[in-house]
């Protein structure tokens, strides 16, 4: 972007609880992603997951969001401007990682994040504290996806999930 | 002492000090409150509810109805704690409840003297008359004499914790049963809970002088938790007890985390509250041994013969010498043998005549009475004998009382569970219990060690196969069934004293044969009638007494009598383990808009707007109050220009060949006709033709539309719009999208707009009028190069623009406006400045758009199309929304400047008299208007548009308001509209 002006991010203001050495949860804000919302056939693009999931794309990570709608968070698809809205910064993406993640996400989120029940490539729209979210495993990690003005409020609710479970919040 | 020199569970190597009542005593690790007491020869712990008689343990575990007391003390004091339930810690300290001035004297024990007058049912006769009395006089009253302990006055210090928990099988309770059904489903690869109330897994294994494959019973427990302990897929919940079953799997628990340190560790929850949701359960919660109803049944020292020999065997603690036990069946026989391997002076009276020699044999070294009762006992605050039906009297400061056993199906009648009745058994045991839950071992009905470990292995394997996981059977540990056969005794009637069916609620046998002679023979109306299974613990050792009496009064079976059900919870849980992380603060979460830091920075306060916090006004230093600010803020807009965050509004791209369609249908008015690059004020109508939001409509391209909607009604809109694509129009290829948190948005309103506009937009993109005309749109850059949408739309009347940048964006845009406006006085405003700008223009909201009104109503009756169909329109014309005498948006102004004007005041002819028959509408906004110097108002009020100029009286009973209005035009301020397009 050639403007001048400066991107905020909406966790600003949050309160990092302090450093640990080797913490069991790590929490950290996916930052400049471009999020662009995909609405159109099955076989808009190649690799699109056609049930709740996500999936891998050239272009990015491609979470499932409905029928025939996605959320693409990477580069923006070369595709028709009928078949995709730019939503960039409407999300605020968090990423738990760590021993004890799925232990502290399990006081949020209501559902099963067993390997066996969700594993790589699994999604989900859920709520976390009251607010709704997406959440999706990659790799080892899991992210959330809230809407961004939820972001302030759900990152403190995972910092209150973190009590205890030595949570540390990486830049 | 009456701690026993070895034996036990107990960690003898440390000891640990705590206080009942003021007084010091010491214990072990491993203890419970109620085992540190007897072992120090403590038996008096409480008072009763009603008649404040002296209490002592019962039970030993959740059942326990007497030895409640507060624990800890300050913001921590907690009432009602069991006493056999809470564990030993350096420094505890509790304090005995329901008594004064002291447990040992009890003022209000004179209500044992008032027995006959405050029986079962006495607050219905006795308090009758007057009825005034009732809430002034009688109830406090009342609830003074009878307590249960004070609740802690400052808020609780220390935060709860709610989780998730998903597995194949859940285990309740880990006895024996419970932990071979653990171990039988965890050796199938399946995920296993494994839930226990007590701090340490085993049950009756523990309190039991048992032999499992020739070794002490517990040592097995260890070996299979050491086994479970292992396996990765298995959880051990100690200390949590599962209180309810609900619908489809689901199960709540309540670990007690924290609960037996004298504070949480930093970080740690006093308690968690889980959700468990399993494919399926195994209910093993054991079973629970009922008392007998007899004269003075209630004396400190009479307790249940299982739970004391437990308390021997577990605890080492024996509370006195000398021992009596009163049973029906074989199994009072063995806490006599532990008694008197414990060392005391035994006496087994049992009730019936012919008794296996091998069970005598048990106590061969006790006394034994053979078909004898126990008439009565003696001692007031603690037992020193009991009385035989002979006449005959046994010198003993412990009762031990054997009435059965009834197993623990209170979860299994959760959920529309029914238990039967088994009459081998002499007990209700589970029917049907909830689906997905099954139940095993002495829960079932399966009263001796060896069938429990069966039981209890067989169920374990079939809920893992029943989960999708399957493996071999356990092989069974060698152990015995010991002898348990039972003849009922319920009650010892015929003698003098009362003979306490439930402890805790103080209900009698003779209550309950009360309420069968006046005729509440249903258990479900003698049981409210009585009270009789009412209090805390649910009724846990009295129901089935009480019910086998209500049978005998009414000369009915048990099971013609029925049984009551159990409700969630088992146990009590805290409001506060239930709330979890969501208090103060907390609660709900909030929306900040991407200004938020902003505002907050430059003296906003905040006001909620459904999840949102927005800005209502701006302090400066020297403003004295509120009024100051917002009269600055409107003023500051009509002469110069203000800016105001408008990211709360919904905002909804609606894109694809068939969004015209669509929004063809979903607004009154026509959208397909809307150029592309213009605007247009949108309304929508619900199916029944009520007005359900307004908000603009932008075409951003010929399938590209943009559509916002009040910050309340997003969600709504949203919903609404999806209902009719996927459910009244599937055929239309559209998207919707929710972009409200895409953008930052600011309205730029007042006569300099255009001037502060022109200099952050950047030069190649022409803001005139003739580029950017009233009710147009434009995609443009900002500030060097930032994507911008500029929508030229108004709702305060003045010259206005909306300018959306990218969220991330939001800080810097602002910071931007301000400095390129600081020449022309730039200001933001909050809600409440804006609030006085639409009154003054006008414009319907949240007042007016209140579910009852229809477009007409509101002044928008032309809007309404005549060349489509759209939601709404047929029942548009129903008779009664298109009534002449329906209320009608107008506005009121007051007659001088001192008048106030109040939302929600009624409106009324002047000199009509203030009577529903005679409101004419109501006041929906009301504000002062610092240009026309007074407070004016919109409201909805009949016939209004006849009414204009002529007076109304403004009419507000609650807030003591009655004033005289003058009836205007809704448009205040430029209605020809010129501000808006200068």
């Amino acid at each position: 972007m050639a403007s001048l002006l400066a991107p905020a991010s909406p966790l600003a203001g949050l309160v990092a609880p302090p450093a640990l050495a080797s913490p069991g949860v790590t929490l950290r804000e996916v930052r400049g992603l471009g999020l662009t919302a995909l609405h159109g056939p099955p076989d808009l693009l190649p690799g699109l997951p056609s049930a709740p999931g996500c999936a891998e794309l050239p272009q990015g990570t491609a979470v499932w969001t409905g029928p025939g709608q996605w959320l693409l968070l990477g580069a923006a698809p070369a595709l028709g401007a009928a078949h995709r809205t730019d939503l960039t910064g409407a999300r605020c993406i968090l990423e738990l990682a760590g021993p004890r993640a799925r232990e502290a996400l399990a006081t949020l989120l209501p559902i099963d994040l067993h390997p066996r029940a969700f594993p790589d490539g699994a999604a989900a729209a859920t709520q976390a504290a009251h607010v709704p979210v997406l959440v999706w495993r990659q790799g080892e990690a899991f992210r959330i996806a809230c809407y961004r003005s939820y972001g302030l409020a759900l990152a403190e609710a995972l910092i209150a999930a973190g009590r205890g479970r030595d949570l540390a919040l990486l830049p | 002492m009456t701690r026993l020199a070895t034996g036990g569970l107990i960690d003898r190597g440390q000891s640990l000090s705590f206080t009942f009542d003021g007084r010091a005593f010491t214990g072990h690790p491993g203890d419970t409150l109620a085992s540190a007491l007897l072992a120090s020869g403590v038996r008096l712990m409480g008072r009763s509810f009603k008649y404040h008689r002296p209490r002592g343990v019962w039970g030993i575990g959740a059942e326990e109805p007497n030895a409640l007391v507060e624990l800890r003390g300050g913001a921590r004091r907690e009432p009602n704690t069991r006493a056999t339930t809470a564990e030993l810690f350096e420094g505890l300290s509790a304090t005995s409840q329901n008594r004064w001035p002291s447990l040992g004297f009890d003022v209000m024990a004179v209500n044992q003297i008032l027995g006959p007058v405050i029986a079962a049912g006495f607050y219905y006769k006795t308090f009758m008359w007057p009825a005034s009395f009732w809430e002034k006089v009688y109830e406090p009253l009342i609830r003074r004499a009878a307590g249960l302990g004070r609740a802690p006055q400052a808020p609780d210090p220390d935060h709860y914790e709610r989780a998730h928990l998903f597995c194949d099988v859940l285990v309740i309770g880990a006895g024996p049963a419970g932990l071979a059904a653990a171990l039988a489903a965890a050796r199938t690869g399946a995920r296993v809970v494994l839930a226990d109330e007590d701090s340490r897994p085993g049950g009756r294994l523990l309190l039991d002088r048992q032999e499992i494959d020739g070794a002490p019973a517990h040592r097995w427990a260890e070996q299979v938790l050491a086994e479970l302990r292992t396996l990765p897929e298995v959880t051990l919940l100690p200390r949590t007890t599962v209180f309810g079953v609900f619908d489809d799997g689901h199960f709540g628990a309540l670990e007690r985390v924290a609960d037996h340190l004298a504070a949480p560790p930093q970080g740690t929850p006093r308690q968690r509250a889980w959700t468990i949701v399993a494919k399926r359960a195994v209910l093993a919660a054991g079973a629970t041994e009922r008392p007998i109803a007899f004269a003075g049944n209630d004396v400190p020292g009479v307790m249940s013969a299982a739970a004391l020999r437990g308390y021997v065997n577990r605890y080492a603690a024996l509370p006195a010498q000398r021992a009596a036990v009163f049973t029906a069946g074989d199994d009072g026989w063995r806490t006599a043998a532990d008694l008197l391997a414990a060392g005391a002076e035994v006496t087994v009276v049992d009730a019936r005549s012919a008794v296996a020699p091998a069970v005598t044999a048990l106590a061969a070294k006790a006394r034994q009475v053979l078909g004898g009762r126990i008439a009565g006992t003696r001692g007031r605050l603690g037992l020193t004998g009991v009385d035989l039906a002979g006449g005959e009297r046994i010198a003993a400061e412990l009762l031990a009382v054997a009435g059965g056993w009834n197993p623990t199906l209170n979860l299994a009648s959760h959920h529309g569970g029914r238990p039967e009745w088994n009459a081998a058994l002499s007990a209700f045991i589970p029917g049907r219990p909830p689906p997905g839950l099954a139940v095993a071992g002495a829960a079932a009905g399966r009263m001796t060690l060896a069938a429990c470990l069966a039981d209890g292995a067989e169920a374990g394997l079939q809920a893992a196969r029943d989960a999708g996981h399957d493996g071999q059977p356990l092989p069974l540990p060698r152990a015995d069934d010991e002898a348990a056969t039972l003849t009922p005794l319920f009650h010892v009637p015929g003698n003098k004293g009362k003979a306490f069916v439930d402890f805790q609620h103080d209900v009698t046998a003779d209550d309950v044969a009360l309420a069968a002679r006046e005729g509440f023979r249903s258990v479900e109306h003698a049981k409210r009638y009585t009270t009789l299974g009412m209090a805390t613990d649910q009724g846990k050792t009295a129901n089935v007494v009480g019910l086998a009496i209500l049978a005998e009064a009414t000369g009915r079976s048990i099971p013609e009598t029925g049984t009551t059900l159990f409700r969630p919870p088992y146990t009590p849980v805290a409001i506060g383990a239930m709330a979890g992380h969501h208090v103060g603060r907390d609660f709900r979460p909030v929306r900040r808009t991407p200004l938020h830091g902003w505002a907050a920075r430059h003296g906003a306060s905040f006001v909620e707007v459904g999840a949102w916090l927005r800005a209502e006004w701006y302090a400066r230093p020297g403003e004295k109050g509120w009024r100051d600010s917002v009269d600055r803020e409107a003023l500051g807009v009509r002469a110069a220009v203000g800016v105001c965050d408008v990211s709360t509004l919904g905002k909804i791209e609606v894109v694809g060949p068939g969004a015209a369609a669509l929004l063809d249908l979903v607004y009154a008015n026509d959208i397909s006709t809307l150029p592309v690059g213009r605007i247009r004020y949108g309304v929508m109508l619900r199916e029944d033709g009520v007005v359900m939001d307004d908000g603009t409509c932008a075409r951003l391209a010929e399938n590209r539309f943009f559509v916002t909607t009040t910050t309340a009604n997003a969600g709504k809109v949203m919903q609404h719009m999806e209902f009719c694509h996927q459910v009244l129009r599937p055929a239309l290829d559209v998207a919707m999208l929710s972009a409200t948190d895409a953008w930052a948005q600011v309205s730029l309103a007042g006569p300099h707009a255009r001037d502060v506009l022109r200099r952050i937009v950047d030069a190649r993109f022409a803001v005139d009028n003739a580029a950017l005309p009233h009710m147009s749109c434009i995609e443009a850059t900002v500030c060097g190069g930032l994507p911008a949408r500029l929508y030229r739309l108004s709702f305060s009347g003045e010259l206005a623009y909306e300018i959306g940048v990218p969220a991330d964006y939001g800080e810097a845009l602002i910071a931007a406006l301000m400095d390129a406006g600081a020449p022309f006085g730039l200001a933001p405003y909050g809600t409440e400045a804006l609030g006085v700008l639409r009154v003054e223009k006008g414009h319907a909201a949240g007042g007016e758009l209140n579910g009852q009104t229809t477009a007409a109503d509101l002044g928008m009756g032309r809007m309404l199309s005549k060349r489509k169909d759209f939601i709404g329109r047929v029942m548009a014309t129903r008779p009664a929304l298109v009534d002449p005498l329906r209320p009608v948006l107008v506005g009121i102004r007051t007659l001088d400047a001192q008048q106030v004007l109040r939302a929600g005041s009624h409106l009324l002819q002047p000199g009509a008299e203030a009577e529903t028959r005679n409101d004419l509408g109501h006041v929906t906004a009301a504000v002062w208007s610092p240009h026309l110097g007074g407070m004016i108002g919109l409201a909805l009020l009949s016939e209004g548009r006849r009414r204009l100029g002529s007076r109304i009286r403004v009419f507000d009973p609650l807030r003591q308001g009655d004033a005289e209005a003058e009836v205007v035009s809704p448009v205040f301020i430029d209605p020809e509209g010129r501000r808006t397009r200068g």
